[in-house]
């Protein structure tokens, strides 16, 4: 009786404690949210207020006057779309091939792909640049693309997910080549799916989030991505108000915001599997 | 009949890697050797031509003050960020497992920062430390301090740097401590407590060394991210004021795509490459041990 009041007692203390962090947590983004509504002078009102004087989305219409935002959002989603299907489709052919196939060599090529993720992005970028600079690829979505089309931690991850379904199911059908590629997509990749939509929503964000790379190779506003776009904001910004600023950061942060608010579970089961690399 | 099948089994196996192996090949096997390959080179800007120059690529960037700034920076960068975040998420995560009420709302603003990517992190704090007009400073003068020029001043640009980094790495370290502490035993928590422990004794005595693996795990995963973080200092300080964000990767990125030095700044791939995998291996080591005893 005594342990569970203390229990209760503690509990409370628990929820008090944390909504003081978890209000200061949100708070650049309120605090952002109050900016995107003020105007020029007002923004440099000081002491700074937290509700603004009006509520009008002057500032939501002049950000897309400023930037190609649409351009932009357009672009982020084709890549990491693209991206994120040639991941997972690559990634499952292989996976199924390590996982289900008895081969000489096999031990090493896993060796060699799953050495592949201990190869940081930042190691690379200078030849990649060059080879893609050569096929002529600069300020292209092929560039933006391909590199990225095939992923060593999926193929990992797809590789332990699909060697742990039971291998008679494949011994009973006597499988030849062309029944093989049947059997994967009738019954290896629907019993995956568990780990493939994971990786997929690892490998999107993954993808949407990057920025060393896209800031490298593309040179246009119309190729630039969320993340390199809104750089333009941030170079401007001696002649730019700063709720336009700021209601553009919101504009491009609030597509991954609401996509996380929708599929919290998966979200975070991406995150945590994506983790483990 | 058998071997027939067997070589058919080969090669459907070899098409099927096929286009894994051709785009880790070209992306990931040829650049990783091929940073090795130029970082003994001297390439011409323009011509692309290499001279061999053994070591000296090396050489000058160990006797070069702006490159061991840069090294200091990344490790003072990585403590910064690493030490608050893994403390914080984990006192953050042990409120959130134990506090029933609002659970849901108060997961959700915890985690919602893995949404965000550093570039756009940086965005939300860029005001934020605005010297004349911002909040922080604001807040700061309630309790009688000046505060200082955050972005344009050499000793608060890195801290205001890694701050931002520490609040968007919160929800991400979030999630893992949630789950490791998911699969510690409800009984075990539940005996301590009959057996007279307090919940500080529990933390302490019975959750925390249970998490142990967690804890390092987490670590592991946020030092390798503070030595890769690029997208908050390009946008918030691009590396300056005077050098002092100027962090590794930074150094790479400014040596190879603003002064066209391929030679120098690949050998700085290769360091911050024996960087990372001693860090990994490192920790990994402690990792083991720590399972251990």
């Amino acid at each position: 009786m005594a342990i569970q009041s203390t229990e209760k007692r503690n509990r409370l203390i628990a929820t008090a404690v944390l909504f003081i962090p978890a209000i200061v947590h949100i708070f650049p983004i309120i605090y952002v949210l109050s900016l995107s509504f003020k105007n020029k002078t007002e923004v440099f009102k000081y002491p700074p207020r937290l509700i603004p004087d009006h509520l009008a989305l002057t500032n939501y219409a002049s950000a897309f006057g400023m930037a190609p935002l649409g351009r932009f959002l357009f672009n982020s989603l084709l890549v990491s779309t693209a991206m994120t299907f040639l991941q997972v489709f690559t990634a499952i052919l292989a996976a199924y091939a390590l996982a289900r196939i008895e081969f000489r060599g096999k031990k090493l090529v896993l060796g060699l792909i799953i050495a592949t993720m201990m190869v940081p992005g930042e190691v690379t970028i200078i030849p990649n640049y060059l080879t893609v600079a050569k096929l002529n690829w600069i300020d292209t979505y092929q560039a933006l693309i391909v590199p990225f089309s095939a992923s060593g931690f999926g193929v990992f991850l797809l590789y332990q997910f699909m060697e742990s379904i039971p291998k008679e199911l494949e011994e009973a059908a006597l499988l030849d080549g062309a029944s093989r590629i049947r059997f994967l997509f009738q019954f290896v990749v629907p019993l995956s799916m568990p780990a493939i939509a994971a990786f997929s929503v690892y490998s999107f964000v993954g993808a949407w989030n990057q920025y060393l790379w896209p800031l490298i190779v593309t040179q246009s506003t119309e190729m630039q991505t969320v993340q390199i776009g809104i750089g333009m904001f941030r170079s401007q910004n001696e002649s730019m108000s700063w709720g336009v600023i700021m209601a553009a950061t919101l504009i491009l942060i609030s597509p991954m915001l609401l996509l996380f608010v929708a599929t919290q579970k998966q979200f975070v089961r991406g995150m945590t599997m994506g983790g483990l690399k | 009949m058998s071997s027939s099948r067997s070589i058919k089994n080969t090669a459907l196996a070899w098409t099927l890697l096929l286009p894994t192996l051709v785009i880790l090949g070209l992306f990931v096997f040829y650049p990783a050797v091929d940073s090795f390959y130029l970082s003994l080179h001297e390439v011409d800007a323009f011509s692309m031509k290499k001279v061999f120059i053994g070591l000296d690529n090396y050489k000058m960037l160990l006797i070069s003050p702006e490159y061991w700034q840069s090294l200091q920076n990344s490790v003072m960068f990585t403590i910064m960020t690493v030490v608050p975040s893994v403390v914080l998420s984990l006192a953050a995560a042990v409120a959130l497992d134990a506090n029933p009420y609002f659970r849901n709302l108060l997961r959700t603003i915890f985690l919602m920062p893995v949404a965000v990517s550093s570039a756009m992190a940086a965005m939300l704090w860029i005001f934020f430390y605005n010297p004349s007009s911002g909040y922080l400073n604001y807040l700061l003068e309630l309790i009688h301090i000046n505060g200082p020029n955050w972005l344009g001043d050499g000793k608060w640009a890195l801290p205001a740097v890694a701050i931002t980094t520490v609040w968007k790495d919160i929800g991400f370290n979030v999630i893992f401590f949630l789950a490791g502490l998911a699969s510690i035993p409800n009984d075990v928590r539940e005996a301590a407590a009959i057996d007279g422990a307090n919940a500080w004794q529990r933390f302490w005595f019975v959750v925390l060394p249970m998490l142990a693996p967690t804890v390092l795990f987490v670590a592991v995963v946020s030092v390798i991210n503070s030595f890769q973080s690029f997208g908050q200092i390009h946008i918030l300080t691009q590396g300056g004021p005077a050098g002092s964000t100027n962090v590794m990767v930074y150094n790479l990125y400014r040596d190879a795509f603003q002064n066209f030095q391929t030679g120098s700044a690949s050998a700085q791939a290769v360091i911050l490459f024996v960087v990372m995998l001693i860090a990994t291996l490192i920790q990994f080591s402690v990792a083991k041990r720590q399972i251990r005893s």
